[in-house]
């Protein structure tokens, strides 16, 4: 037999990487199921066999959720209470049971013919995501009836060198099962941007393409593989020619990768010696890893309202002590910094009151407007930050601020509340840092009334764009009107930084704005203190900021300032970006207006 | 017999762990509780398997009934529940 050739299969690029390697091939084992008849007299007996495989898969299950939650966290972990869930199911036991009592046949076939009926309904459903969960039961399936006949589960117990995975899919079980030191990538037949596999392969940090029709008919075991995970291309049993373009490939890639990562633990600093505090937006305290794996310098931005919304009744103070104190501890000594409830806007929740049915929500009852008039909702929650204060290093910040009175009537109440406190016998740190969001023009106009009365300010760009341009993002018919680059937009950014500078208080922002490498430099010469942003861009940013002088940040502000529309001075960013980190941000490929 | 629609607000749907949420609060309550979507269904609100058939993506809305001592109790707390994106 001639070996085969190249072949080159196209599919959905679900996590950027790029393997060359070989193909460790696993094909879905159908569990033969058996289908024996049942001697009447032993009916109990036979379902007694069946109780018995749900209690030894239920064991299963916990063990294999235990071990992925030491792997890839409790959150990974989480489907497997659903997969109990659907094990322990009551309908499907008691149409199992009357299945076997029914037409006298063993608990195997029984239960396969009862999964496989909702299975089969699986077919009728249109969205793709819920259409994949198809999968989960698939493997609960899969579990009962290898411990109902003895088989045991094939595991990945062969895969003892570094290989591409090449599967038609793979359940959460096989994710657990992996052993991660030697998977490099990961391929499959099936699935989309959300199955599983695509999600170990992003948590895993390796390449992945999904979908890929033909795979696993072509591919053999041990075959050279090229995966390329950005392009969502397989390439099996590769020309030496595809090798030696793929090493090429491969060789820029990696050394990419690896000058971001070296700077993990290195500070955002100039090579003229100005450092910025670099440091990450979360919303829940299981972030808190990522961020500090993606070099984060302590978190700038940490959303308290998803603790809110995640819920259907007020947090009490403890719980949300609780919760405060995780984070804060998981990151010290870095600093966090917690914005008080943010709610309203485009954030509601039934049961705190700002709704819907506000004409117009975003110049509505939402951020310090709300807490101002909920003082129950707001007072616990600085009594929650005060007390978390204990465990670590925290700062404080207040949202959509537009005037001294309300700066003042919160600040009055944080002093009620440290009294309190300290009444109360609490220890917490006197000393915790009070800011306030810059996201409304008239925070702007008014900075250095505002400057002398916080410890810190901290932008936030997407509100203060949509409120300075009056323009709703989500409204597709002018969204192309929200422009970062818009000279109102870096002027105010300008006067917040100068009215701060002057009253010797530092100067942040978070936002999307501050994480797109595009604008990097430019926030640089700015003369901001601290970038709070999404954790997987921080080892971009970062580079970034290594990579140049203040200096010369300086320098592309006061040409950008020189110009006088957003089209100019976006050509100007983003050409000077291109040249100087081609790697990092694309060309500006939109026509000069 | 009490009966609510809610439409599914978050951005899976009623997908695997979404179901398995709404189960477990179904089973809180001794009442009958049956769920439908659509022209789909009704399925045991108390069955995940059930749930997940139904296939309901964001948008769709989800008609509960339940029937029962505790039926107006059960209507509520499930209807809050979807209605808040299953804590998402």
């Amino acid at each position: 037999m001639t070996a085969p050739g190249e072949l080159r299969l196209r599919g959905i690029a679900v996590s950027p990487g790029i393997v060359i390697s070989k193909a460790y091939v696993r094909r879905a084992e159908e569990v033969v199921v058996p289908n024996f008849v049942v001697d009447p007299k032993k009916l109990d007996a036979e379902i007694a066999r069946f109780h018995a495989a749900l209690a030894q898969t239920r064991v299963e299950i916990e063990a294999t959720q235990t071990r992925l939650a030491e792997q890839m966290g409790d959150d990974h972990a989480k489907i497997f209470d659903a997969h109990l869930m659907v094990l322990e199911d009551t309908k499907a036991i008691e149409d199992t049971e009357a299945f076997i009592r029914e037409h006298l046949m063993c608990a195997e076939f029984a239960f396969n013919r009862v999964i496989g009926r909702i299975l089969d309904s699986f077919d009728r459903i249109h969205d793709p995501y819920l259409k994949e969960r198809g999968a989960d039961i698939q493997d609960v399936r899969r579990r009962l009836l290898h411990n109902l006949t003895g088989q045991e589960v094939k595991s990945f117990g062969s895969l003892n060198e570094e290989s591409v995975i090449v599967a038609n899919d793979l359940s959460p079980s096989d994710t657990a099962m992996i052993d991660r030191r030697f998977v490099l990538g990961v391929a499959t037949t099936l699935g989309g941007r959300t199955s599983h596999a695509a999600i170990l392969a992003r948590s895993y940090g390796i390449a992945a393409v999904v979908g890929v029709e033909g795979l696993l008919e072509s591919a053999h075991h041990g075959d050279p593989i090229i995966l390329d995970g950005n392009a969502g291309l397989v390439i099996l049993r590769p020309t030496a020619a595809a090798l030696a373009e793929y090493e090429a490939v491969r060789q820029r890639f990696v050394e990419l990768e690896r000058q971001l990562l070296t700077l993990k633990d290195f500070p955002a600093i100039t090579l003229d010696g100005r450092t910025i505090e670099l440091s990450a937006n979360i919303k829940s305290p299981d972030e808190a890893s990522l961020a500090l794996a993606k070099g984060a310098k302590g978190v700038g931005l940490y959303r308290t309202e998803y603790f809110f919304l995640s819920r259907s009744d007020l947090p009490s103070e403890d719980e949300q002590v609780a919760s405060y104190s995780q984070i804060v501890r998981s990151l010290s000594p870095e600093t966090v910094i917690f914005r008080t409830l943010d709610i309203g806007g485009d954030k509601f929740a039934s049961y705190l009151g700002p709704g819907k049915s506000e004409l117009n929500p975003f110049l509505g009852w939402r951020g310090i407007r709300f807490l101002l008039t909920r003082h129950d909702i707001f007072r616990t929650q600085l009594r929650a930050f005060f007390r978390a204060s204990s465990a670590g290093k925290l700062k404080i910040m207040f949202p959509m601020i537009t005037g001294l009175e309300e700066v003042r009537a919160a600040c009055a109440l944080v002093d009620q509340v440290k009294g309190e406190l300290a009444q109360e016998g609490y220890a917490f740190d006197r000393d915790v840092e009070v800011g306030i969001m810059i996201e409304t023009p008239a925070a702007v106009m008014i900075a250095d009334l505002l400057a002398s009365e916080v410890d810190f300010f901290s932008i936030g760009s997407n509100d203060l764009i949509q409120y300075t341009l009056a323009v709703d993002r989500g409204n597709a018919r002018i969204s192309y009107l929200f422009e970062p680059m818009h000279p109102s937009v870096l002027r105010l950014i300008r006067n917040t930084v100068e009215a701060g500078h002057a009253h010797d208080i530092w100067v942040g922002m978070c936002g999307e704005v501050a994480g797109d490498p595009l604008y990097s430099v430019l926030l640089v010469g700015l003369g901001l203190d601290e970038l709070s942003i999404s954790a997987y861009m921080i080892p971009e940013v970062k580079r970034i900021i290594r990579s140049i002088t203040y200096d010369e940040a300086k320098m592309l502000v006061r040409k950008a300032m020189g110009l006088s529309t957003a089209a100019e001075i976006r050509h100007l960013v983003a050409s000077v970006m291109h040249e100087r980190f081609p790697e990092l941000v694309a060309e500006d490929t939109e026509e000069q207006s | 017999m009490t009966r609510a629609e809610v439409e599914i607000c978050n951005e899976l749907g009623l997908h695997l762990r979404a179901a398995g949420t709404f189960v477990r609060t179904a089973s809180r309550f001794k009442a009958l509780i049956r769920v439908a979507t659509e022209g789909i269904g009704a399925v045991d609100g108390k069955s995940i398997l059930g749930l997940v058939t139904l296939g309901t993506a964001k948008g769709a809305t989800l008609e509960i009934t339940a029937d029962g001592p505790d039926e107006v109790e059960a209507v509520r707390a499930l209807a809050e529940l979807v209605a808040s994106g299953f804590g998402e």
